[in-house]
């Protein structure tokens, strides 16, 4: 939420200061941020999942201290070895390092499914907005969601991959028209509830101009619904990503992303399993959070909305 | 703000001394059952300085009328079909607001109008602490700093009677009592210290006390300022207490017109005379006297009866009444009424 203040502020200071006090913190550690945060932690699981979620981001950026092997190179002698000591995750079959592939691959999906946000998110408020609020292009733009949506995603991605190419940058593109819908409803949906609220007549009644009234006074309403369907999307994205990767239309089987390795590692299933469990743990648990965390986000944002609303 | 050239109809016949003179004005709204005239030729004037109410039950027109000063009326169904709304700004020039385009809108609204609502729960952006709220109109209008703007919030939260106010600047609304929502309502509304404020229910969705604190602000500040004040209300009681001038709508017209006092004291049009018999009074219900009540509801905007629109609620109601529309005939010089009975009546 970057329009609201940070929270944490020190609550002490603002007791009973008099005068002009240099922006004196939200009183009594109100502010909405804190007030979020606390109802998202509540549930115990939540919490669970947003330390695991931490966890995952911190190993991937902290790879080159967690394994001292570089996950591009090659070892014959080494090949398919057994988690042990030397190699935690084992090697594959060229003698690289699992771990260090995993976190590797880490690093690739959580960037493919943090791209996927942006764009979807981006294309899917500026979609929703407008429906939302110029009604001649509602019409066209739901018909335009709703066949979007009519295609699963798999299916959907598969056919831009195969339209554009294999290639990290083309895979956060596909994903990211292939969600834009959700976003896009669901922003509309916001937006048509929020422009009857007395407020934004209020802000036209202040002299507002109508793009100020939608980016200054509608806009930072729509938070809460994006930020919950971005948690969403982070998880769907990864998964498919994995998944394109896996069918072998995704990222270029050369780059370690995380379906590339199961992909990869499904010939040699009989003798070493670990090639295709550590990154299958990995989604797994990416996913998993993500999808925890984004209910969590879910429960603890709606009921605020309604009282406010 | 730059003057556009003055019709017609425009300076040279808006009195001086008037901040607002609204002539034959007709707000209609189409809907699916056809098109409704929420307004039909209603005329008023509010001088400098000066409060008119305008009372009236729901569906009379009254918010309709507010909205369509504003022209905050949602095209494309609503839209102002006739009439012409004369506008003195604080620079003495006269615009008419019904013809006026958008842009000269925007910088006549929040400006040199301002506008409260009866709302004060949603009335307020739920993501912006007030402080910011107040500081954006002036930032709009009067182009300060974020600086300046904010000195000047603090000062309206002053004004309105907010205690703390430095520190209730960066308090959410939802941390927030009804009433001093309003007070910031207020604040927002007058912060560019406009020549007219429009107050459409202020008082409706606050228990009594506050409500008398809120009249009892709104006084105090246009003896300070001068500010005239167009006053939508439902609320005798509130009438009483606020206005210099009453106007009383029924059914998309205005049905009698004067000063508080003559018409709360000799009302003539027997509507009024219904509204008044219909409000508890201290001291004059004797014995568990039932309050009289107005037999009917307001007909709807859509096939209204012909005459009178109120002649078959109506007591003293004769066959001429519903043959032909009544015209307002002048009582006194500050009375009207819109009766062809009103000699008669007892």
């Amino acid at each position: 939420m970057a329009s609201l203040p940070a929270a944490g502020a020190p609550p002490a200071a603002t007791g009973s200061a008099p005068g002009p006090a240099p922006r004196p913190a939200a009183p009594r550690g109100r502010s909405p941020l804190a007030l979020l945060l606390r109802r998202l932690f509540r549930r115990r699981m939540v919490l669970v999942a947003a330390v695991l979620l931490a966890a995952i981001v911190a190993c991937a950026v902290a790879a080159p201290w967690i394994t001292p092997y570089d996950p591009m190179k090659m070892a014959i002698l080494n090949r398919l070895q057994a988690p042990g000591a030397a190699h935690w995750f084992g090697t594959d079959e060229f003698g690289r390092d699992v771990l260090a592939r995993v976190l590797l691959g880490a690093q690739l999906s959580l960037l493919v499914g943090a791209l996927v946000v942006v764009v979807a998110t981006v294309l899917g408020t500026a979609i929703g907005l407008l429906g939302g609020y110029v009604r001649r292009l509602d019409g066209l733009f739901m018909r335009f969601t709703d066949a979007l949506m009519a295609f699963p995603d798999i299916l959907l991605a598969i056919a831009f991959m195969a339209a554009l190419g294999p290639s990290l940058f083309n895979v956060v593109l596909a994903l990211g028209i292939v969600y834009t819908p959700r976003v896009a409803r669901v922003v509309r949906a916001a937006v048509l509830v929020l422009r009857e609220l007395p407020f934004v007549e209020a802000a036209t009644a202040l002299g507002a101009s109508t793009p100020r009234i939608v980016l200054v006074h509608v806009l930072p309403n729509l938070l809460s619904p994006i930020i919950v369907q971005a948690t969403f999307i982070f998880a769907y994205a990864i998964l498919t990503e994995a998944a394109l990767s896996f069918l072998g239309v995704g990222v270029p089987p050369t780059t370690p992303t995380w379906g590339n390795m199961i992909a990869g590692a499904q010939q040699y299933v009989r003798q070493a399993d670990w090639l295709m469990l550590f990154p299958g743990i990995a989604i797994v648990l990416t996913v998993l959070s993500l999808q925890v965390v984004g209910d969590g986000l879910r429960d603890a944002l709606d009921p605020r909305l309604q009282k406010v609303t | 703000m730059n003057a556009i050239p003055d019709r017609a109809a425009g300076a040279e016949a808006m009195p001086p001394g008037l901040t607002l003179d609204v002539r034959d004005l007709h707000t209609r709204f189409a809907t699916d059952d056809g098109v409704a005239r929420a307004v039909e030729g209603v005329s008023f004037r509010v001088g400098r300085g000066e409060t008119l109410a305008v009372v009236g039950e729901s569906g009379s027109g009254k918010s309709v009328t507010s909205l369509s000063v504003m022209r905050l009326i949602a095209a494309p169904a609503g839209r102002i079909a006739a009439g012409t709304i004369l506008f003195r700004g604080r620079d003495g020039a006269v615009h008419d607001l019904a013809a006026a385009g958008e842009r000269l809108m925007r910088g006549i609204r929040g400006n040199e109008i301002g506008m409260i609502f009866q709302e004060p729960m949603t009335s307020l952006n739920p993501v912006y602490p007030v402080g910011e709220q107040i500081a954006e109109v002036l930032r709009l209008h009067r182009g300060l700093d974020r600086h300046a703007a904010r000195a000047g919030a603090l000062e309206m939260l002053e004004m309105v009677g907010i205690p703390a106010a430095a520190r209730r600047l960066d308090e959410y609304p939802h941390q927030m009592s009804g009433g001093m929502r309003q007070r910031v309502m207020i604040a927002i509304a007058l912060a560019c210290r406009p020549t007219l404020l429009i107050a459409d229910e202020p008082t409706t969705a606050l228990d009594v006390t506050i409500q008398a604190q809120i009249l009892d602000l709104m006084r105090q500040l246009q003896a300070g300022t001068g500010t005239s004040i167009l006053f939508i209300t439902h609320n005798l009681g509130v009438v009483a207490e606020i206005a210099h001038r009453v106007a009383v709508m029924y059914a998309g017209r205005i049905v009698e017109e004067g000063d508080v006092r003559t018409l709360f004291k000799a009302p003539r049009h027997p509507y009024t005379r219904g509204l008044l018999a219909s409000m508890p009074r201290l001291g004059q219900a004797h014995g568990g006297a039932r309050l009289e009540a107005i037999p009917g509801n307001v007909p709807g905007p859509f096939g209204r009866p012909a005459g009178c629109t109120f002649a078959p609620r109506c007591a003293y109601a004769e066959p001429a009444c519903t043959a032909g529309e009544p015209v307002l005939e002048t009582v006194t010089a500050t009375h009207a009424v819109r009766c062809r009975r009103w000699r008669d009546l007892p």
